[in-house]
């Protein structure tokens, strides 16, 4: 992961998800934890601690580390 | 059609089979839009015309693949146009469809796969893992075919392959009757297996009818298709109820965030959608505005809505909600709430639709009176069936003849039913069945283990959730996240357990509490939950 919020996204994600290392490989495929609930919190922790908005044809692709990150950067 | 299947008041089926009602709504319009499928962040979209070219063209695979008309198929597939064409395609044949729910672990896909007897699996290349994992496990699986839009991906048949956009001959009739099996969906069984409900053409075409009716679906309806395909609820209400009325209908994604929720209803312009209780409740636990002015109304069903859900959604984003009742085995729901709003009684499941009749049962099978609470029971042209190889079950579900539910509810002397709750110990997580004899016989397998019961707990999102008492044996040690992790390849994650307490360190219980036969009291184990952990939880 290469955007600006790298920092912030990882404590969210970690704490939203309940995991304890965040990486690359991660999603919601391949997550246990990562169910649609926690999805919905993510997304929602994301656009309020970072003070962002994401587009709904963005939220929709949020679905893996890899593809929050592509999103992160265009802010 | 069997005793159960039948009411005084009869209906005049106007089709056939779920086939001939899409040849109909094409020939009376087939350049109208029917299906947006989302793709990522960009979409597909069929019309009618285009819809069933694809129809016939993986019919036609079907048929060259060798399977026959009774013949099963096992679908592992999102919410997409892919599924609804094969489908479609099997159904048009007379081969049974058999979805399955890809949240499962392999171990819980593979005994659906052997119970339903398929003989192809189809899934994508997103499940295909899951399969490859069970292989061994499946040997009545003869072919596995993917979609995959990958063309480099040989290992399998590729059904891509079989289906191009060149035009065909679009073919009406076919060689199915009302009564021929169409859909078998699973699930959650009492004795910890899921039991596959097998449901008729004649179910799906009667419960579609009744809901496209009941809400005055028309050609200008467009449902946001947001529950899984692999459960009824998804399947008909947002699916062959608009089609019922020549609408449309918009694919979504299992796991698309619902936070983008009011962007899709405003971007696809839908005028209805189905849910669970879970979802209002998510969607009321965020800020976004509705941005829409063309949503007539939200159907909701699967769960108990709570009374203050409904009202504080209606008030924020005013649009109505209509709480219905089914369950797998009505085909999906067989009680609503009026479409006109001021007729709906806020806390009831709602009145009997026309194709089914409702009445509430004493243990004798005498009908009760009204306001006298009993097993709802249920009879009608939207009964399923049979279970799938459970003759016995089937005998007991079906006494009297009614298909006994066993909820337990009420009827007040204006029609409109209530429940008040379940006659045995389902628990209902986010819209899904959850028997507390599955997640034990697990839990059981854990070598520190000697003995555990689950129970339902409260949720203030998915409605219940589950947590489990466990004794350990004796000089062993385990924690709550060994046996979380213990239970991950084994059952579904919405099914792991979010609370474990281990007897030994609880005080006010010394043993899990059971009745002269060894059978686990719950109750019991409920209420010392609510006086002594809830709070703490």
């Amino acid at each position: 992961m290469t955007n600006k919020y790298k920092d912030d996204f990882e404590i969210i994600f970690k704490k939203v998800i309940g995991v304890n290392t965040v990486t690359d490989d991660m999603e919601m495929n391949n997550i246990a934890e990562w169910d649609s609930l926690k999805q919905v919190q993510l997304i929602a922790e994301l656009e309020e601690k970072l003070g962002l908005e994401f587009d709904f044809e963005d939220i929709i692709t949020m679905t893996s580390v890899k593809k929050i990150d592509s999103v992160l950067k265009k802010f | 059609m069997r005793e159960y299947q039948k009411i005084d008041r009869g209906l005049d089926f106007k089709y056939s089979s779920v086939y001939s009602l899409l040849y109909d709504k094409y020939l009376n319009n087939p350049e109208k839009e029917f299906v947006f499928s989302l793709q990522k962040s960009d979409h597909e979209v069929y019309t009618y015309r285009q819809f069933i070219s694809k129809v016939i063209k993986v019919r036609l695979f079907l048929e060259k693949t060798g399977l026959k008309k009774g013949d099963s198929i096992n679908l592992i597939l999102p919410n997409s146009a892919d599924f609804l064409v094969l489908y479609f395609a099997a159904l048009s044949s007379g081969i049974i469809v058999c979805p399955i729910n890809y949240s499962l672990v392999p171990r819980e896909i593979s005994y659906i796969v052997n119970d339903s007897k398929s003989k192809i699996l189809f899934t994508d290349e997103e499940y295909i893992r899951k399969v490859e994992d069970i292989l061994p496990e499946i040997p009545g699986i003869r072919k596995i075919i993917i979609f995959s839009r990958n063309q480099a991906d040989v290992k399998y048949f590729n059904l891509y392959e079989a289906i191009d956009d060149s035009p065909c001959e679009i073919i009406g009739h076919d060689n199915i009757n009302l009564d021929d099996k169409s859909v078998v969906i699973y699930t959650s069984g009492t004795s910890g297996n899921p039991k596959g409900v097998t449901l008729t053409h004649a179910n799906l075409l009667a419960d579609a009818q009744a809901i496209a009716e009941w809400f005055s679906f028309d050609e200008e309806t467009r449902t946001l298709c947001i529950l899984p395909l692999f459960h009824n609820n998804g399947q008909v209400v947002t699916f062959l109820a608009p089609l019922w009325a020549g609408g449309s209908t918009i694919m979504i994604k299992g796991n698309v965030s619902l936070i983008a929720f009011w962007d899709l209803v405003e971007k696809y312009k839908a005028t209805w959608t189905s849910v669970i209780p879970t979802i209002l409740s998510v969607l009321l636990s965020f800020k976004r505005k509705r941005k829409d002015n063309q949503m007539k109304g939200i159907i909701c069903g699967g769960a108990l809505l709570p009374r203050s859900v409904q009202l504080q959604f209606e008030e924020i984003y005013n649009v109505p909600v209509f709480e219905g009742y089914g369950l797998t085995e009505t085909t999906s729901f067989s009680c609503f709430n009026p479409l006109k709003v001021n007729d709906r009684k806020i806390g009831s499941i709602g009145k009997e639709l026309p194709v089914n009749e409702m009445s509430i049962m004493d243990d004798e099978g005498n009908i009760l009176p009204d306001n006298s609470v009993g097993e709802i029971c249920i009879r009608g042209y939207n009964v399923f069936l049979e279970y799938c190889n459970l003759p016995e079950r089937d005998k007991i579900a079906f006494r009297g003849g009614w298909f006994h539910s066993g909820d337990f509810g009420f009827k007040d002397s204006d029609g409109f039913y209530y429940i008040s709750g379940r006659k045995d110990d389902l628990i209902i997580k986010g819209g899904e069945n959850l028997y507390p004899r599955e997640i034990e016989n697990v839990v059981y397998m854990h070598p520190a283990v000697k003995d555990c019961a689950a129970i339902g707990i409260d949720h203030p999102i998915w409605g219940q959730d589950v947590a489990i008492f466990i004794e350990g044996k004796e000089n062993m040690v385990m924690t709550s996240e060994e046996i979380r992790k213990f239970c991950e390849d084994k059952i579904a994650v919405f099914k792991i357990p979010s609370k474990v307490y281990f007897i030994n360190e609880l005080s006010g219980l010394n043993e899990i509490p059971k009745g002269p036969t060894k059978k686990i009291l719950r109750k019991e184990l409920e209420k010392f939950y609510k006086e002594n952990l809830a709070d703490k939880s």
